[in-house]
């Protein structure tokens, strides 16, 4: 599964940069950010408050930004 | 590894790791709204200094540290199950490749100076410096901790293992979702 995530993770890197949009690589930002948390940081298996917590900051920053943006 | 939901007490690198990683997230949240707000203002400027950027090398970044990352969760992971010798060397391959994020993070630096910009150029180079500059200085903590953990895995015991070796792993990872959006924010011209 960790090495599914990693693959995931250098394939959105490339597509941001093939993108070159902002608000396309923000959003592939935020998958990336929370592939990480859930599955690195190992927030899968964490209480529901941390993990809700957690998806919610990165949701609200990203959206932030591609809102702003 | 047990599957088990975790109390909210007990949160996968301990509570401590966790209050300094929001904070950190919070603080790197106004420095991306920092960025954001310099492209928005001022994109003459913006777009000058992008030119200036290698996608290549941001890109060879983002790989080195997402690699890393996945090395310290492999060495994690290693460690609960008791594979003391392979946790020990993901953790020094983990902290390896931060030195080499480190590496051509520096060598971009002296390169962009080299070339006349530098903090007090303008305002897209006092941001660039400060704002990698300021996540520069949380890779090489990181790494730190890493080869840290990596020293002490399988030849002494943890008073406390999962702030020492989640934790330091946990301290990594903020560094990736950080990288995440700094990329983006510096590098997409769109």
């Amino acid at each position: 599964m960790r090495i599914a995530v990693w693959i995931v993770l250098v394939g959105a890197s490339v597509g941001s940069v093939a993108s070159g949009r902002l608000r396309v690589a923000l959003a592939l930002a935020a998958l990336k950010a929370l592939l990480v948390g859930l599955e690195f940081m190992e927030l899968r298996s964490a209480a529901w408050p941390h993990l809700l917590g957690f998806v919610a900051f990165v949701l609200a920053v990203a959206g932030g930004l591609i809102l702003a943006a | 590894m047990s599957t088990a939901r975790r109390a909210l007490a007990s949160p996968p690198g301990g509570v401590l790791l966790w209050l300094v990683v929001a904070l950190e997230l919070l603080t790197f949240g106004l420095v991306f709204a920092a960025i954001l707000r310099l492209r928005l203002v001022d994109p003459v400027a913006f777009r000058a200094g992008q030119g200036v950027l290698s996608v290549s090398k941001g890109l060879a970044l983002t790989v080195l540290l997402v690699t890393s990352g996945l090395l310290a969760a492999e060495a994690v992971h290693d460690y609960r199950v008791r594979r003391w010798a392979l946790s020990r060397w993901l953790f020094v391959a983990a902290g390896g490749l931060g030195v080499g994020f480190i590496g051509l993070k520096v060598r971009d630096f002296a390169g962009l100076v080299a070339s006349g910009h530098r903090l007090g150029t303008n305002d897209f180079w006092d941001t660039y410096f400060l704002a990698t500059g300021f996540h520069l200085a949380h890779v090489v903590v990181g790494v730190g901790l890493l080869l840290g953990v990596a020293a002490r895995v399988g030849r002494t015991t943890f008073g406390d293992p999962e702030t020492a070796i989640v934790g330091s792993a946990l301290f990594w990872h903020l560094c990736d979702l950080a990288w995440f959006f700094l990329f983006p924010l510096f590098f997409a011209r769109g």
